[in-house]
């Protein structure tokens, strides 16, 4: 090979677009320090990485997805994952409650026999000593024990709430059931469409998509600039 | 009484242990994620009864229960199944399978009650 015919080589090779791979080279150049086995083979997978982004570039014609945000299974089962992790915490939380519930309850059955041998004690001083002091501490008396049976039956209301609560949180398992049938469907779709469109798609020719797309407000503003930088490159006589 | 609840969903295995306890049947309450799981935990246990979900992956409630059925240990162990499947030639799938009775989800827990009930004999 002459070389002229190296040169014109050199110069074909530089008109490609390399830039991601040219990057890592430079990386290369750049470190005076001996490169391992390991590391040449993380660069070399780098630039393995940046030429199959290419080649995905170019059999999406420019259509490009936001990372993730396409892989629509990914993301329905990811946020099945996290309503059950979410409902499993506020179960949790449930379960606090009734346990507190539990510790109330234990508390007034604690002391409720305390207060009724007082207020059987208060009934002998009421019938003994009918004062108006005594019968007053008397019905006083009444009203505490009117007041822990409240909170006795508030307790008995609450547990049957945070039961109801705890049932209801079945929806989230039947929820995540019509997710999954609507992640089967999309996966028979994409199975459908790859057998039946795909190829014939892929066979003709197509310009790339646009990546982007002016509303119509915009045109007028758009159609200037487009004026405005071909009028300043003429006067530098860039064309 | 030992019970084994299996669900895919561990939302589902809380609620159904939580519901168990309530309803006087927590002595002792295993789990399993599916049908696969399951037949290992039995290996190491005895239970009185089990309460399976249908759609589960690895092995689905249909085909654990065709395998519990087809071994002689299990033959008088009661099992419910609880899951969304609604459609009649469903339950009588699941019924033919070998399970003794059938909720649909979502439950009460007198419901479940009730089913735990009638499979030990314990309701006319």
């Amino acid at each position: 090979m002459s070389q002229n015919e190296i040169d014109d080589l050199i110069a074909e090779f530089n008109k490609t677009d390399k830039n991601g791979v040219d990057k890592v080279i430079e990386e290369f150049a750049e470190t005076d320090e001996p490169i391992s086995e390991k590391q040449q083979d993380e660069k070399l997978d780098e630039a393995k990485d940046i030429l199959d982004e290419d080649l995905a570039q170019e059999k999406l014609q420019g259509v490009r997805f936001e990372e993730k945000e396409h892989k629509v299974i990914d993301k329905l089962d990811e946020i099945n994952k996290e309503s059950e992790d979410k409902v499993n915490k506020l179960f949790e939380k449930l379960e606090t409650i009734n346990e507190e519930l539990d510790k109330t309850e234990e508390f007034i059955k604690s002391i409720k026999p305390y207060l009724e041998k007082h207020k059987e004690f208060m009934e002998f001083f009421v019938e003994h000593f009918p004062k108006t002091v005594v019968k007053n501490n008397y019905e006083y008396f009444k009203s505490i024990i009117k007041i822990v049976d409240d909170i006795e039956n508030s307790v008995s209301v609450i547990r049957d709430n945070t039961f109801d609560a705890m049932d209801i949180l079945q929806f989230q398992d039947i929820t995540r059931q019509k997710i999954e049938r609507v992640m089967s469907v999309i996966r028979a779709l994409h199975e459908y469409l790859n057998n039946w469109f795909s190829s014939s798609y892929d066979s003709i020719p197509r310009a790339r998509v646009a990546h982007t797309i002016i509303d119509e407000e915009e045109k007028e503003k758009v159609d200037q600039e487009v004026e405005d930088i071909i009028k300043q490159m003429q006067e530098k006589g860039e064309i | 009484m030992k019970i084994i609840t299996i669900d895919d969903s561990s939302t589902m295995r809380r609620i159904i242990k939580n519901t168990l306890k309530r309803i006087g049947y927590g002595d002792e309450i295993l789990e399993a994620g599916d049908g696969k799981e399951a037949l290992e935990v039995l290996e190491n246990n005895d239970v009185d009864l089990i309460i399976t979900d249908w759609n589960m992956p690895v092995m689905d409630g249909l085909a654990f229960v065709k395998k519990i059925r087809s071994d002689s240990k299990y033959d008088d162990t009661p099992i419910i199944m609880v899951t969304t499947e609604a459609a009649k030639e469903d339950i009588i799938t699941a019924l033919k399978a070998g399970v003794n009775n059938y909720i649909v989800k979502p439950f009460t827990p007198d419901v479940l009650k009730e089913k735990i009930e009638t499979v030990l004999g314990k309701k006319d």
